[in-house]
């Protein structure tokens, strides 16, 4: 059996002249996105169109891996707790005890 | 090379493989809205383009730089072996703005983690002297804060969980809700709701000019700073970078994450690192102290470096104990021949420990002139 037709796929930038003028603008399809979404769910939004423009580009897309936040997890828990021992561990310098003060 | 909005043309075409097709035909399917994101250049307007878990080789007649990302709707086309991929962000936008959002943030650049510390302690001063309606809202950001901290004894999911509310991906994440909504009923946007900028700005909001307003737009400007170099980073594949505060007995200390995922392929060697992690964090018992983490189907390999020598033996006992633990989370998925886990412990200097100065060290910044000699 022969393998079927390779699909093709056409990436489509839906209105070039339009697109131009919302860069140049800072504002359009994704504030007015991000506002809606926050509209909806009762939620606070900056007043800087740009800044949340922007800062919805951070790629939240992909979480982070269940076993690696558990590694990173244990190992603050235990830099911390090793430390901790280790210290109280440490015989500390003498300190003289009532009575024992040396005087010069 | 300096990305051009306007050189767009109005259509990237692809051509696929018949296995790819068949690829197609399961993630892209007509009506989903999907973000793809560009893993590599081959040269020739040849990319890798990763949607989720699946990438796709396409050959494009515009130019697309790595890292960049951008939300499309899946069409039909106007053949039946067609589809059509309609863009629905703008992918030039980064590039465009990223450079003078940069120029407004390095000069007052400090780590988020830190300055929540600061804002929690502001506040408890601050609330004696504040009108009862100021008080009542500095007393529920008080406790809003402290749930951002990481505590003694977390887990993975505590830790997953500040991460996620760090406020970071707050506007992605609106993003995606008015996207994605009805596309993925499961998703679970709970969250959101308690993410850290959404409750800075709700108290912004609900307090009047004077000191408290003053330390949350502090606060915002620090979280918003963060926000425009983790977009850089994410532009030219550095890892990604957060700090929060940690509980250190009566006190709370910042610890500084740094992770970079890497796609591991069948033709990568096993030991290939499919996590890469730093982290920075100085305790009171400990001092500075840095760990510097690789993970995947060989193990998890750890590097710990601390500044005091005396830590090292003692340290180096005890991380038996974390090795153990570590190779229980690990064990299914390394392969025989690995140890899971091998930790080792170093003395380095306070200069090797300190990571601060990697915040900035960002390839986005080191290929652009984004600041001169007069800043």
């Amino acid at each position: 059996m022969s393998d079927p037709q390779p699909l093709k796929l056409f990436l489509h930038y839906p209105d070039k002249g339009r697109a131009t003028r919302r860069i140049a603008e800072g504002k359009g399809d994704l504030y007015q996105r991000v506002k809606d979404a926050a509209e909806g769910r009762g939620l606070p939004l900056g007043s800087n169109q740009d800044l949340v423009q922007l800062c919805a580009r951070v790629d939240v897309g992909e979480r982070l891996s269940g076993q690696l936040l558990d590694v990173v997890a244990e190992t603050i828990g235990w830099l911390r707790a090793a430390g901790h021992a280790v210290v109280s561990e440490t015989p500390s310098p003498v300190t003289p005890q009532p009575g024992e003060e040396h005087h010069a | 090379m300096d990305f051009s909005p306007y050189d767009l043309p109005n259509h990237l075409m692809a051509k696929n493989s018949a296995a790819q097709a068949r690829q197609h035909g399961e993630v892209l399917r007509v009506g989903r809205v999907l973000r793809g994101h560009v893993v590599e250049t081959f040269g020739d307007r040849a990319y890798l383009i990763r949607v989720g878990k699946h990438r796709f080789s396409l050959q494009a007649d515009v130019d697309l730089g790595v890292g960049q990302s951008f939300f499309f709707r899946v069409e039909r086309g106007r053949t039946q072996d067609e589809l059509r991929l309609t863009i629905l962000t703008d992918p030039g936008l980064t590039e465009f703005r990223l450079q003078d959002a940069l120029r407004m943030v390095l000069c007052q650049e400090r780590p988020l983690g830190e300055l929540m510390i600061e804002l929690i302690a502001h506040l408890e001063s601050l609330e004696a002297e504040l009108k009862p309606k100021e008080r009542e809202a500095s007393q529920r950001l008080r406790a809003d804060l402290i749930d951002h901290v990481l505590e003694v004894g977390s887990d993975g999911v505590d830790l997953g969980d500040v991460l996620e509310r760090s406020g970071l991906g707050y506007e992605a994440t609106l993003l995606r809700m008015g996207l994605l909504e009805g596309n993925e009923p499961d998703f679970d946007w709970v969250g959101i709701d308690h993410d850290l900028k959404a409750e800075l700005l709700s108290s912004l909001s609900a307090v009047g000019e004077g000191p408290l307003a003053q330390e949350l737009v502090r606060a915002l400007g620090a979280l918003e700073a963060e926000q425009i170099l983790q977009v850089a980073r994410q532009a030219e594949g550095d890892p990604n970078h957060w700090t929060f505060p940690v509980r250190d007995g009566d006190n709370l200390t910042t610890a500084s994450l740094y992770i970079q995922h890497r796609e591991v392929t069948e033709f990568d060697p096993l030991s290939t690192p499919k996590w890469r992690v730093t982290l920075a964090v100085a305790f009171q018992a400990t001092g500075p102290v840095r760990a510097d983490l690789t993970m995947g189907a060989g193990g998890v390999t750890m590097r710990v470096l601390v500044t005091d020598p005396k830590l090292v033996a003692p340290m180096q006992e005890r991380a038996k104990k974390l090795q153990h633990v570590l190779a229980e989370i690990v064990d299914v998925g390394v392969a025989a021949e690995f140890l899971p886990a091998r930790v080792s412990v170093f003395a380095a200097t306070a200069e090797d420990v300190d990571v601060s100065r990697r915040h900035l060290d960002i390839a986005f910044l080191r290929n652009r002139k984004v600041l001169d000699l007069r800043g």
